[in-house]
């Protein structure tokens, strides 16, 4: 039998010497022993300097073993039979404590970490609505996630994963609502994951999607409880996984990226022209610069006159082709938008504005770029960033270059042809067996009626069918719409 | 690697050479052309056609480009048709020139003599010009009134592209492009009219500059002859395509009453009578409002407006019978009437087809206009 899966015995020195043997001696361990009394024995209480909550532990030794049975009913604790489980809680934070004599210990929780509160979402801000945000605390997450559905239905099962870490994860959904064959094959998958580590949720989403070399997002993530909780209620599950401030959603769809939450925290004409702007964002986002390019060489007559002089003045100076000065432009905004979320918080607002006015002033009067191509690289990169998905945004930026390159080589019939190739591929992709494009493609009207826009919550009598819950309707029979 | 990849990333490769190979073909960079925004059709001295186009230099410099208020030089050069003229005038460019911002194009009267459909047809086959680009004929030579500098624009296109809105206002011009010529003329729907552009002498500047009034009409390919400014009116009205002008009728001591006419509505009915001979009426309604008043001695009572109600009425016909009787001389069917027959009697067309220059100047129109005065503009 190996080291791992050996038992304790009832030889205190050779279990002390096995765990230590399996934690690699590691000197942040710590084994002390204590006398019990009251016929309890002697026990050796172990746990890693830093990861206990130092109150807890003096209570540990302080009262035990008169108060033992009082720890264990306010602290979570199990029972642990092998040297891998205990290496396992210890490695958790746990404490763990060995009864001499006895083959077994027991683990209790006593993992305090310092943790940051719940803010307000970095990456998902909104203006009105909740304002709550996942953090790195695995139970607060799940608190969160409770809070925002005090439902019984809610249904929560753990599942380990990272053949060395064994960090945990938790697979929540709706009990009578979420599809079982969903569950099933987000269990299956989850249980195939055979990487040692899950340093976050990124890991987790690569092994689990039906299309690993793809670079849309097949997965949602989100930092928002209400998000989360929203999913659900679709008939949709969420991952929860411990460390990361980001829960998974699935099954996804593509036109699901321009939903916002906050979108039904205002009335629904001002939600709906939101959402279609955002829309309209995400074609100036991928479609402007090669717009911008097949115009100026290839299809001048479709300029009104004024604009084309306009232009024409505007580029005179400049020695480079559309499409050069294009890519360029592109990629200096790509430089200054990384620049500004790598650098320190002060120092990257010194850049966004050394970048965006200095610079492309000074370029524009160099004679490098022309003026007209300041406003299309600004128009473009503004318009990206009104994606609420930070998934899509990216891939939206890459996706520009493509078309700009198709726009440079064939005009608007590249950019027809590239947004054709584009749309069969996203077509032809699937989340957990939903077609990534529905329901535009294959079509429900219904159902695209409130991704386009922002159908009043009285008309929603219906759960999106797309991720086959078992109940359709969500509101009672009769209800007055 | 695979079969699979290898032939993934062939696919790939063949791609990309084929786009780099057979694309970018018609490509032009901005600072490679030349944007023409007018030309001037004319006789050349050693070829049939000579063509010069107006063409926009190209300001740099400065934060704000100048647009259309940018300053113009004009290329010229001659050859057997259009095409070839303009062709050869590359020769004299440095840059390509674009033709399709083209929004006007000037014809001289006496390069129509010859005949409005060579011109018509060749520009047409020049697919580079837009439906919408804007005819006009003058007397003289094209090319100097395309040269002639404009108070407030430093491109000539874009005066004669103002000049065309003013038909809106004063009913003594009108838009006309190419497709409305091209359309008519291949359809034979009606017979053309076609703006006249001319030089006159500025009141107060003593200054040459170009103004819009009056048609060419043609009958068929054919110069016809011209309409002056209120036949154009009274043409105007009758097809139904004015919006605005200026009418005036005595009101005693040489002194006349102006009216603004406000809104225009008109209805030919075209029937056969019992000889199978083309009757036409007209019914013609009219808004108008009271603009000037200078006769002291008339208040403005309702009796008074219905009396110049009635002038106006008479006034009217009789400037559209006017114009009417001035087509009939040149056998020119501008208001269609032949096409209204084809199309309502396509058997008697038959028979009047070839004789119909003669049936039309034969028509005596009947002629009912209903005019209202709207306002006096005072308040009593």
């Amino acid at each position: 039998m190996e080291a791992d899966e050996q038992r304790f015995t009832s030889n205190m020195a050779e279990n002390k010497q096995l765990l230590s043997e399996r934690m690699y001696h590691t000197e942040d361990l710590m084994m002390n022993d204590i006398e019990g009394q009251n016929g309890e024995g002697q026990i050796t209480i172990c746990h890693l300097t830093g990861l206990a909550n130092e109150e807890m532990l003096r209570q540990v030794y302080a009262f035990y073993p008169d108060h033992v049975s009082l720890l264990r009913t306010v602290t979570s604790e199990s029972e642990i039979r092998t040297i891998s489980e205990a290496a396992k809680e210890l490695a958790s934070g746990n404490t763990v404590l060995l009864y001499h004599n006895k083959q077994y210990g027991i683990s209790i929780d006593t993992l305090s970490v310092q943790l940051r509160s719940v803010e307000e979402p970095v990456s998902e801000a909104a203006v009105k609505g909740a304002r709550s945000g996942f953090t790195e605390s695995f139970r607060n997450n799940l608190a969160l996630i409770r809070y925002h559905c005090p439902s019984p239905d809610l249904k929560i099962e753990f599942k380990d994963a990272g053949v060395v870490t064994r960090t945990t994860m938790a697979v929540i959904s709706i009990g009578g609502l979420t599809n079982p064959a969903l569950l099933e094959e987000v269990h299956r998958r989850l249980q195939e994951i055979p990487v040692d580590i899950i340093p976050g949720d990124n890991t987790v989403e690569e092994w689990i999607v039906d299309n690993r070399g793809t670079l849309l997002p097949l997965i949602e993530t989100t930092e928002r409880p209400d998000r989360v909780v929203a999913a659900l209620l679709e008939g949709r599950i969420a991952i929860i996984i411990q460390g990361s401030p980001f829960a998974l959603m699935l099954p996804y769809v593509f036109l699901q990226a321009f939903q916002v939450s906050e979108d039904y925290a205002w009335n629904y004409y001002i939600g709906s022209s939101i959402r279609f702007m955002r829309l309209m964002c995400a074609f100036i986002g991928a479609l402007l610069p090669g717009f911008y390019v097949a115009t100026v060489t290839f299809h001048h007559e479709l300029v009104p006159t004024s604009l084309l002089q306009s232009i024409a003045s505007a580029r005179e100076p400049v020695p480079f082709p559309a499409v050069i000065e294009s890519f360029a432009m592109m990629i200096a905004f790509e430089i200054m938008r990384e620049a500004g979320v790598r650098m320190p918080k002060q120092v990257g607002q010194a850049v966004s504005i050394v970048g965006a006015l200095i610079l492309g002033q000074a370029a524009v009067q160099a004679g490098i770029v022309s003026p007209i191509m300041v406003i299309v690289a600004a128009l473009t990169g503004i318009a990206t960033f009104t994606l609420p998905s930070t998934a899509i945004n990216y891939v939206i930026r890459i996706i520009q270059f493509g078309i700009t390159f198709m726009a440079s080589v064939l005009g608007y019939v590249g950019i027809v042809a590239a947004v054709i190739m584009l749309m069969t591929y996203l077509a032809s992709l699937r989340s957990f067996g939903v077609p990534y494009l529905s329901p535009a493609a294959p079509f429900d009207f219904e159902q695209l009626a409130d991704i386009v826009i922002r159908r009043p919550s009285t008309f929603n009598n219906k759960r999106p069918g797309l991720f086959h819950p078992l109940r359709r309707r969500r509101f009672r029979e009769g209800t007055r719409r | 690697m695979s079969s699979r990849k290898f032939r993934l990333l062939g696919l790939l490769a063949m791609s990309v050479a084929v786009l780099l190979i057979g694309a970018c073909d018609g490509s032009l960079e901005l600072n490679e052309i030349h944007i023409v925004h007018s030309i001037a059709i004319d006789k050349g001295e050693n070829a049939p056609i000579r063509v010069t186009a107006e063409i926009a230099k190209i300001v740099t410099g400065g934060q704000q480009p100048k647009g259309m208020q940018s300053d113009s030089f004009y290329l010229s050069h001659e050859g057997e048709n259009a095409f070839e003229a303009a062709r050869l005038m590359r020769n004299k460019s440095d840059r390509m020139l674009l033709w399709g911002h083209t929004s006007v194009i000037l014809f001289s009267k006496d390069v129509m003599k010859d005949g409005l459909s060579p011109h018509i047809e060749s520009i047409r086959r020049l697919r580079q010009f837009r439906n919408s680009t804007l005819l006009y004929m003058t007397e003289g030579k094209a090319y100097e009134r395309l040269q002639m500098s404009a108070p407030n624009s430093m491109i000539t296109s874009q005066v004669l592209k103002g000049l065309a809105e003013n038909g809106k206002a004063t009913a003594m011009t009108m838009k006309v492009s190419l497709i409305d010529v091209y359309r008519d003329y291949i359809n034979e729907f009606r017979d053309i009219a076609i703006p006249a552009i001319l030089q006159v002498k500025d009141s107060e500047e003593n200054k040459r500059i170009l103004q819009a009034t009056g048609l060419y009409i043609f009958q068929k390919d054919h110069l016809a002859g011209t309409l002056s400014p209120g036949q154009t009116k009274a043409f105007m009205r009758a097809s139904n395509q004015m919006s605005g002008s200026l009418e005036k009728i005595p009101c005693g001591s040489g002194q006349q009453i102006s009216f603004e006419n406000i809104n225009n509505n008109s209805k030919m009915h075209v029937t056969l009578d019992s000889k199978r001979q083309p009757q036409v009426s007209f019914d013609i309604n009219a808004d108008l409002t009271i603009t000037d008043m200078p006769c002291k001695e008339f208040d403005i009572t309702p009796v008074m407006i219905h009396a110049w109600e009635d002038q106006l009425n008479l006034k009217i016909a009789e400037d559209i019978r006017k114009f009417i009787r001035y087509t009939q001389k040149r056998h020119t069917d501008l208001l269609g009437v032949g096409e209204w027959i084809h199309r309502k009697h396509p058997q008697v067309w038959k028979t009047m087809k070839e004789d119909w220059p003669e049936q039309y100047s034969r028509i005596q129109p009947k002629i009912e206009v209903h005019t209202r005065i709207d306002h006096s503009n005072f308040i009593t």
